[in-house]
């Protein structure tokens, strides 16, 4: 796989921040992703892709302030970047493509 | 009040305030009595906050506030486990930190509140062996077979948390 290519659990990851503008950390992530999609994903989940989206240079972050409910620790915000955004926008057009005229989708069977 | 001090013979030194509603809890009077940052338009906030003797009222007003608030006095607390945060500490993330604090939050803000304290204190763990499992896969993601593992820790912890 291409190193710039976005996996299944990073595109949701993406469009979670997207959803989520100056509140995106990592647990709102997390539950952005469970409210929307159903599916549990775990915190080391969520930051491994972070990490790895950070990497690739699709996303940027910058620290919060230290509160009480967090143990004193800070929460760490995301944003994505235009290179994210590109990246997010080719792969949900390469999925459309895909999908587009498959009669199963269409009908809403599975 | 000397009679308030105590409930089922615990000593309050803190209260926990799980979540509440500006609607039935005094929010505004208690402010001069506790400290700590409590905004009342955050509802998703879990202050820890330690009282003096003079917040005994405020307490127990929100202990009998129906629904919206629960406290617990200092030696009831259930801490996250110290063990699971010291492991997961212990990973080689760049954001290790961050992740320990959005597993306290989620703790004190989520499974505690609606789980209770046997079960918030497993996804805390389950969260520590899950990160420390993708942490170990990583040289290994392309076997498949190793793939069920994470799997398992995931169904688990979906399970936990609906």
């Amino acid at each position: 796989m291409p190193r710039d290519s976005l996996g299944d659990f990073e595109q949701l990851v993406l469009l979670a921040i997207l959803r989520l503008p100056d509140e995106a950390y990592g647990l709102r992530i997390q539950e952005e992703i469970a409210d929307r999609t159903r599916r549990t994903a775990s915190l080391g989940m969520v930051y491994t892709a972070l990490e790895r989206l950070e990497h690739k240079k699709y996303v940027s972050s910058w620290s919060g302030g230290a509160t009480s409910e967090r143990g004193g620790r800070s929460k760490r915000f995301f944003k994505v970047e235009a290179a994210g955004m590109q990246a997010l926008r080719k792969s949900l057009a390469a999925t459309k493509k895909m999908a587009d005229g498959v009669e199963a989708l269409a009908g809403g069977r599975q | 009040m000397s009679k308030r001090r105590t409930i089922r013979g615990y000593k309050l030194t803190h209260v926990v305030i799980t979540h509440y509603l500006d609607d039935h809890l005094p929010v505004g009077g208690m402010r001069g009595f506790l400290h700590g940052d409590l905004n009342p338009g955050n509802r998703q906030l879990f202050p820890r906050i330690l009282c003096e003797g003079k917040s005994d009222q405020a307490i127990f007003e929100l202990l009998f506030a129906p629904h919206h608030g629960s406290a617990l006095a200092g030696d009831m607390i259930p801490e996250p486990p110290k063990l699971a945060e010291f492991f997961m500490l212990l990973l080689p993330m760049k954001y290790g930190e961050e992740l320990v604090g959005c597993a306290e939050e989620e703790y004190w803000s989520r499974s505690l509140p609606r789980l209770g304290a046997r079960k918030a204190r497993v996804i805390f763990w389950a969260q520590m062996i899950h990160a420390w499992l993708i942490f170990l896969a990583r040289p290994f993601a392309g076997i498949a077979g190793l793939a069920w593992v994470g799997k398992v820790v995931e169904a688990i912890l979906s399970k936990l948390l609906k």
